[in-house]
Order: C-alpha cells, then structure tokens, then sequence
C-alpha cells in the first residue's frame, strides 16, 4: 500500500494547487500539518501558476493499492 | 561582450534513505518540490524543505536546491 500526504492550498487566483509528500508519518495529525503548511505560506517560497500559495485548504492522506492479479 | 545571467526558476529536493538493496546498499529517493521562487532565500527553502521532511518516514540524507538561470547577452 502506497501513501501520500497531500497538503492542498488556495493560491493567489483561487486555485487550488496540491503540495504531495511520500511516506507520511503514520501518526500525523491536523494540526501537525496544518503547522507545516501555515510555515510554507509564511515563508513563501513557492510560485505557481496560480501565483503564491495564500490559503490552507485541506491536508489528506492519499492511499493507493495495487492488486496483481493471479 | 557582458553576458548576465537572469534567474528563471529553482526547485528543492529532500533526499531520504528508503531502505537497503539486496546487495546491503543504501537505497536513496529525492521528493522533490516543484515551483520553488528563484528569489527564494536558502534559509526558507531549508527551512520548508525540513519541516516537510519532519511529516515523512525516512532518514533525510540531504537537502538541495537546483537554480536556472538564463545567460543574456547584452
């Protein structure tokens, strides 16, 4: 099993654009990234095509399962 | 001739150990993080690149930054 955090922001022009991690912690919590995510918009340092990142939106966990089939 | 180089772009890895190959070698993956400011100061770039790796499970191996610049002739 695959997962991925997904830590989702509202830039400049209302677009949603979605930062993703490999391998979260499995004991993560809201507020845990949440924090991550407020210092990503305090410090600014990533530019989209939506422009700068303004807005926390959402933070998931992403799970992907692949099945071979036998 | 005056040649400036013009910053365009720049991105981060965050490279982690994932395991050990078969053969007992340390296996490595960069998580790279896309759209970064050129402008960016590198002690933001650190600083966002290890509380990011602080959400994941493995063993950050190292931090880098990778600039583009376009070289202006003029």
């Amino acid at each position: 099993m695959n997962r991925t955090l997904e830590m989702v922001f509202r830039a400049a022009n209302g677009r949603e654009v979605t930062i993703s991690l490999a391998d979260p912690l499995e004991n993560l919590t809201l507020a845990g990234v949440t924090a991550v995510m407020a210092d990503i918009i305090a410090r600014n340092i990533f530019i989209t095509t939506g422009g700068e990142l303004r807005d926390i939106m959402d933070a998931r966990i992403r799970t992907r399962e692949t099945v071979s089939l036998a | 001739m005056a040649v400036s180089k013009v910053p365009q772009s720049s991105r981060a890895g965050i490279k982690v150990q994932t395991g050990v190959s078969t053969a007992g070698a340390p296996v490595y993956r960069v998580r790279s993080l896309q759209n970064v400011k050129a402008a960016a100061l590198d002690e933001d770039v650190y600083a966002v690149a290890q509380a990011m790796a602080a959400l994941q499970q493995h063993a950050v191996v190292s931090i880098s930054r990778v600039d583009e610049a376009n070289l202006v002739n003029e």
